[in-house]
């Protein structure tokens, strides 16, 4: 019934890759090795995603096995519009930020010393910049790309996972907003500090090597 | 440090002309500046402070960097090798699943 449904959808909508039809087919079936397969075609990506928006690696294999158990139950209502691995990545984001929010209560970290300096006349404070370097230059420099890791991983849950699916993932902000529960305006801010704080870790990685 | 109070006072000064904002008015409108959001006569004003304020300008530069130092990071990250008990727990959970 189920492979009959997803062929309707793929007449319907067309196939949005040739073998995935195939491998939806297998999955309804329940095939032998099938589910087994996309574990080895898409778990690496996913425990890779996973990773980058919680930052660390047994939370995010708990995700990634929570995803792989919703897509076992749910493979019946994969309805193809989507390629497969999009539909699983959704169903991982979901996993993660439930994940976030219930940690959240333990993750005091605060913001506020990361954000932009002002003086008395609300004038700001900056650094001297003799120049600014390139992101290719910056990445090409030893150890530096593990810094910029580095300081994503130390943002605090709820910023960091905006700033990494609004400005990684290109979700939009009426998007992020919904798996939030926020306002579009406390999406906005929460983007705008968690990028200003990645800005100011990172300063003394940029300024490093620039003549002063 | 002397010249930066003298920036600062001069910036206090350009705040009473018209059409002037501080650094503090610019940041609260960097998001929709950035996202082609503000209107005309709003851009107008931002991208006059910005003519006018280096720290600002080298505030952006360095805002925007961090931002395409972090995508490049990320995306040049090594997809990691999927634990074989990670695999092996993953196929027993669906096993258990079907049982129950």
């Amino acid at each position: 019934m189920g492979v009959i449904k997803l062929i309707d959808t793929y007449v319907k909508y067309g196939s949005p890759v040739d073998d995935q039809i195939n491998i939806v087919a297998d999955l309804i079936a329940g095939k032998k090795g099938a589910f087994e397969g996309i574990i080895r075609q898409y778990g690496a990506r996913l425990l890779l995603k996973a990773t980058q928006m919680l930052g660390n690696a047994p939370d995010a294999e708990e995700c990634v096995q929570e995803c792989y158990l919703q897509v076992h139950r749910n493979i019946s209502s994969f309805r193809g519009e989507a390629n497969l691995y999009s539909w699983m990545y959704r169903i991982l984001v979901n996993a993660c930020l439930k994940k976030m929010k219930a940690r959240a209560v333990n993750n005091s970290t605060s913001i506020e010393s990361l954000l932009p300096d002002f003086d008395e006349n609300n004038c700001r404070i900056e650094p001297n910049w003799p120049s600014i370097p390139s992101a290719e230059e910056i990445l090409r420099r030893n150890h530096t790309k593990r810094q910029v890791l580095a300081a994503i991983h130390s943002l605090p849950d709820s910023y960091r996972d905006i700033l990494y699916l609004r400005d990684i993932e290109g979700y939009n902000t009426a998007e992020v907003a919904q798996m939030f529960s926020l306002s579009e305006g406390a999406i906005k801010v929460r983007l705008h500090r968690a990028r200003s704080a990645l800005k100011k870790i990172l300063e003394p990685v940029f300024l490093e090597g620039l003549e002063q | 440090m002397i010249i930066r109070r003298q920036k600062s006072q001069i910036e206090k000064w350009l705040l009473k002309m018209p059409l002037m904002i501080s650094c503090r008015d610019f940041e609260n409108f960097i998001i929709q500046y950035l996202e082609d959001e503000l209107p005309w006569n709003k851009r107008f004003i931002i991208n006059t402070h910005l003519k006018v304020c280096k720290e600002c300008r080298d505030y952006l530069d360095a805002y925007r960097l961090s931002m395409a130092a972090t995508k490049g990071a990320l995306a040049q990250e090594e997809l990691p090798e999927v634990p074989e008990d990670l695999v092996k727990a993953i196929l027993a959970a669906t096993q258990n699943g079907k049982n129950d």
